[in-house]
């Protein structure tokens, strides 16, 4: 999973280094946003396919362990192994839902030809229904356990409630370093979203206003959960 | 704080899901018990220690500037 993510990693980084020499080399004033913006729509919608396939093939990977884990490995190896795929299924099917969606948008804002908007499009529902279909893994994985469905309603308490202390200790680290990520990352993005429209002359204003609100939020969210009552 | 859990695991010939199952937690929270990254609420220690015959100050040792 590390391997493809940095691999991933690596693909961004080097389009994006590519297209930074290119403009330097074009030595062009004018900069062609939307130009960029198709390449950048083209190449995330590659990504997503690649992690279409990616995701299928863990799927298939864990069922066919799942259904005899006995011939590949011991009840404690099994046990990790069935955590950290389903954890890395759920990595890819965000990664790819969301790259998709981001493709959609490009091609239906740029008004890019026909059949590019129609294949990112088929691509989102694709990793949309994927995404749907995974989240149904847990059942299977542990039968013996009473896990909520995402589709539930108080889905969070009854998710906290099915798990045992140690379970608890482990989200609870993990989703206060993604709280504090998200805030710092939102904070660098309304500061790079306002170079961004200063550079290239493109009003950002309507992003940076919704990225001030969610962060706001997410803050007022916290503080109002964690108040003594 | 020290465990002794993985020793005591290992004298009973029990492995963390066999263990978790009978201290009716996760395989999870036994694993990082045994890590010595978590410390168990009474509740759990207590069942370990039945489990393992063993008092809970037998299973789980505390340095003295801990107490």
């Amino acid at each position: 999973m590390k391997r493809i993510l940095r691999i991933l990693m690596y693909l961004v980084l080097g389009f994006f280094t590519g297209l930074v020499i290119s403009m330097l080399a074009s030595r062009n004033d004018e900069i062609d946003m939307a130009g960029i913006y198709q390449v950048t729509g083209v190449v995330l919608l590659l990504i997503a396919v690649i992690l279409i396939f990616v995701s299928v093939y863990l799927h298939r990977q864990l069922n066919t362990v799942s259904k005899d884990y006995t011939k590949y490995m011991d009840m404690d190896s099994y046990d990790v192994y069935r955590y950290n795929k389903f954890n890395d299924i759920q990595v890819v099917d965000t990664l790819m839902m969301i790259l998709a969606l981001v493709s959609v948008g490009i091609f239906v804002i740029l008004e890019s030809h026909f059949l590019l908007t129609l294949i990112a499009v088929i691509a989102f529902l694709v990793t949309l229904w994927l995404t749907i279909t995974h989240t149904g893994l847990v059942g299977r994985l542990y039968p013996d356990r009473k896990l909520p469905k995402p589709g539930d309603k108080k889905y969070a308490e009854k998710l906290l409630a099915a798990s045992d202390e140690g379970e608890r200790h482990i989200m609870l680290n993990g989703l206060y370093k993604t709280h504090g990520l998200i805030q710092v990352g939102l904070m660098i993005g309304i500061i790079l979203m306002i170079f961004y429209s200063l550079l290239t002359g493109e009003s950002q204003i309507f992003s940076i206003i919704v990225a001030g609100v969610l962060l706001i939020l997410a803050q007022l969210k916290y503080s109002m959960e964690i108040r003594e009552k | 704080m020290k465990t002794r859990l993985k020793e005591l695991r290992a004298r009973e010939r029990l492995n963390q899901t066999e263990l978790a199952k009978r201290a009716k937690v996760s395989r999870q929270t036994i694993s990082l018990i045994e890590r010595e990254e978590y410390v168990p609420s009474l509740l759990i220690a207590k069942r370990l220690s039945r489990i393992f015959e063993e008092p809970i100050e037998e299973i789980f040792i505390f340095e003295e500037e801990e107490l």
